[in-house]
């Protein structure tokens, strides 16, 4: 299915974000950034934002869950206009969106007992007694592999993996089905990493989540994605399913980004091929189609015209004016 | 071994606490060869950054360093304040994960690398400027002149780690110790750094201990690595060896725990357990708790470092027997 036919209605989609857009203005002048983003997420799916650091995913990210406002846009949750509720049915919705961020050092309060820290969520809303609420703090707990011999202690006393594990407690703990996890793992070793993906997989299949899974290692998301956004300077530059974008990417820069990849196994020392230069200022973006300065197909045409995001069937899309799937 | 510039023997560090003090590093040993690139791997709190803070005689009090360390033939535990001084960023350079906390932000690039270069060659101001520039066009930075101008915080992390390995390489170190300065970063300027630093030690012949705790990078750069677990190196070898015919069931379990790009959407390989409390690390082989083939033999008494055949050690009761 494309995701023109998800956005025309299709039931099983939980969330349908539709040309989302966002400015910032600062000091310099302004930066667009997110520029008419539009996704589905359906229901028990996992969808990848992907792309380099400043090109907008937790931009995307604070707007769905309107910690910011958005400059344009829609976003249709399970069948729900978000910008036509009432504040009580908006504050109902609120709910079943939650967000994990990248540093559990950063995220959970030093101050407060792991008990607090997930059972506050639940005390801000109300009609839940104190008994289904402990209840709750309990089993989320449990869920993330963490036993009432925890529920006393302080964040500093566990470690980086199990810090993450009460903040993705914390954040099931209104029972959301949308979960959106920025970066969950940037600030883990890679074995913890293994760990918290693999309760992510298990939680998505017991619950049935739906997940946006933000991050910038695609080795990550191919083992918990089903499909994913590649996104570029504020825009999505390749969709499509995660399985058949990395292994015939679309959009140059999908490309670069899996060469990009240190692979670990030593004779393959040689795939490594980074790709160069750096993100351009958002404040000042290039002509035509803004990767064109670091872009190894770019003709005189990319120079001039920006290309926009086309689909070419099997749920996939790309915005590039070169066949890069006919050149394999 | 003359062609050793950094060894390490039977390194301890201890920091004394209230109730029981963290033993950071048990005895640890190993050496670094003149012109090789050594990983050193092993999970988070392992001891990998105080091992590396160790060999510049930078372990922060109250912490207790024993053992010995000797880079190009001196030792450094125990040297004299100004012999630890003309080694940092003379002899032995360091760039850390966080570039940003590394430089002063009231001052510019230059005037921090042209100070840090006065401080090891004998050059003039004009001098040092001179080796900045040429330090900044090895490390691939556009525009060095610019760059010179320029305050940390209008720079990019990117060129910021750039800055680092340039001021780094400015003084013409033996040897450079990078604690895991990618982790930071995104893949495609990680990847720029890990082939950059690779370059440089082949056109260079820089000696690089390079920390990190993610096997594709040090798939993709090292010579040889060490693996190290509760303090302790457990296993080392060449990159070859270590990642195709480990012996040691820590390495092996560890090697899997990396995503590998086509293996599709399925759980990972993980370690099962956490790490040691290095407050309390287990008796015996640290690794019992968590490894498959622990015997009652493995929970008392600690392996020695056995040799399996030219280059590969491991300390394990049953490597032999589980090759
Ligand atoms: N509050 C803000 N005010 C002004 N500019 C902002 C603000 N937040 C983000 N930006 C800018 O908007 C752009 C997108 O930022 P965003 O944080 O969404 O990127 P990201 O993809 O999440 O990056 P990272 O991988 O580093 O987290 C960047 O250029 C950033 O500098
Ligand atoms: N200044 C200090 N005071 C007390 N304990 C310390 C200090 N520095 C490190 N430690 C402890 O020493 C042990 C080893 O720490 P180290 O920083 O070397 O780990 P690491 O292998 O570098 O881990 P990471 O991958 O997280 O950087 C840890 O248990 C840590 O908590
Ligand atoms: S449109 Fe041109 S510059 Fe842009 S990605 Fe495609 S080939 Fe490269
Ligand atoms: S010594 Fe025993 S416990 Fe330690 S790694 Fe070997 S088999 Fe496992
Ligand atoms: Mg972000
Ligand atoms: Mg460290």
């Amino acid at each position: 299915m494309t995701d023109q036919a998800h956005l025309a209605g299709a039931d099983r989609a939980l969330l349908t974000a539709a040309n989302l857009s966002k400015l910032y203005s600062t000091r310099h002048g302004v930066i667009q950034a997110v520029d008419d983003v539009s996704f589905v997420i359906s229901r028990g799916e996992t969808v990848a934002l992907v792309g380099e650091s400043g090109c907008g995913k937790s931009t995307v990210a604070l707007t769905l869950l309107r910690l910011i406002d958005r400059d344009g846009g829609t976003v249709v949750f399970d069948g729900r206009d978000l910008d036509q509720l009432t504040p009580r049915e908006a504050n109902a919705m609120r709910r079943q969106l939650s967000i994990v961020f990248q540093n559990p050092y950063a995220s959970l309060n030093p101050r407060m007992r792991v008990r607090d820290i997930v059972g506050e969520p639940i005390h801000t809303t109300s009609g839940v007694s104190r008994g289904e609420r402990e209840e709750r703090i309990t089993r989320h707990l449990l869920s993330v592999g963490l036993g009432p011999e925890h529920m006393d202690r302080f964040p500093h006393e566990f470690s980086g993996g199990q810090r993450q594990r009460i903040a993705v407690a914390r954040a099931l703990a209104l029972e959301p089905r949308l979960l959106i996890l920025d970066e969950p793992t940037a600030a883990l070793d890679v074995s913890v990493q293994a760990q918290v993906l693999n309760l992510l997989r298990e939680l998505q299949m017991s619950k049935g989540l739906s997940y946006l899974y933000i991050s910038h290692d695609l080795a990550t998301v191919e083992c918990i994605a089903d499909r994913v956004l590649v996104m570029y300077l504020g825009r999505i530059v390749e969709t499509g399913p995660v399985s058949d974008v990395f292994t015939h990417p679309a959009h140059p820069y999908t490309r670069a980004l899996l060469d990009s990849i240190p692979v670990p196994d030593p004779s393959q020392r040689e795939r490594l091929q980074p790709l160069r230069g750096e993100v351009p200022s958002p404040l000042n973006p290039p002509s035509g189609c803004v990767f064109h300065p670091r872009c190894s197909r770019a003709s005189s045409r990319c120079l001039q015209a920006s290309p926009t995001l086309e689909s070419f069937g099997n749920g996939r899309s790309a915005a590039c004016f070169h066949d890069l799937i006919k050149e394999q | 071994m003359s062609d050793v510039v950094l060894e390490i023997r039977d390194l301890r560090v201890e920091f004394p606490e209230l109730g029981r003090s963290v033993q950071a590093v048990r005895g640890c040993g190993f050496g670094v060869r003149y012109g090789e690139v050594l990983g050193l791997i092993g999970e988070s709190g392992c001891g990998k950054s105080v091992t590396a803070l160790a060999c510049l005689g930078l372990v922060p009090p109250p912490g207790r360093v024993h053992g010995s360390i000797i880079v190009d033939g001196e030792e450094v535990i125990g040297a004299s304040r100004k012999a630890l001084a003309d080694l940092r960023g003379g002899k032995v350079a360091m760039i850390f994960q966080n570039p940003g906390k590394a430089l002063n932000p009231f001052f510019t690039v230059g005037r921090q690398m042209t100070d840090v270069i006065r401080v090891h060659r004998p050059v003039d101001r004009s001098g040092a400027r001179d080796l900045a520039i040429e330090a900044l066009e090895l490390v691939r930075l556009p525009d060095p002149r610019v760059v010179l101008g320029k305050y940390p915080h209008q720079l990019s992390g990117g060129q910021l780690q750039r800055v680092m390995v340039a001021m780094a390489v400015s003084c013409d170190p033996l040897i450079l110790i990078a604690d895991e300065p990618t982790t930071a970063l995104d893949v495609t300027i990680q990847g720029q750094i890990i082939v950059l630093i690779r370059d440089l030690a082949q056109s260079r012949g820089l000696t690089v201990l390079f920390i990190t705790h993610d096997q594709g990078v040090v798939a993709s750069l090292c010579d040889r690595v060490a693996v190290m677990y509760a303090g302790r190196i457990v296993e080392m070898g060449s990159s070859d060896v270590l990642f195709n015919r480990p012996a040691h069931p820590y390495t092996r379990k560890l090697m899997l725990t990396a995503p590998r790009l086509g293996r599709g959407k399925t759980d990972l390989d993980v370690i099962p357990g956490q790490v040691p409390d290095m407050r309390a690390p287990p008796e015996g082989c640290a690794f019992h708790t968590r490894c498959s083939h622990a015997l009652e033999l493995c929970r008392k008494v600690s392996p020695l470092t056995e040799t399996l055949d030219g280059d590969h050690t491991v300390s394990c009761h049953r490597a032999k027997e589980l090759v």
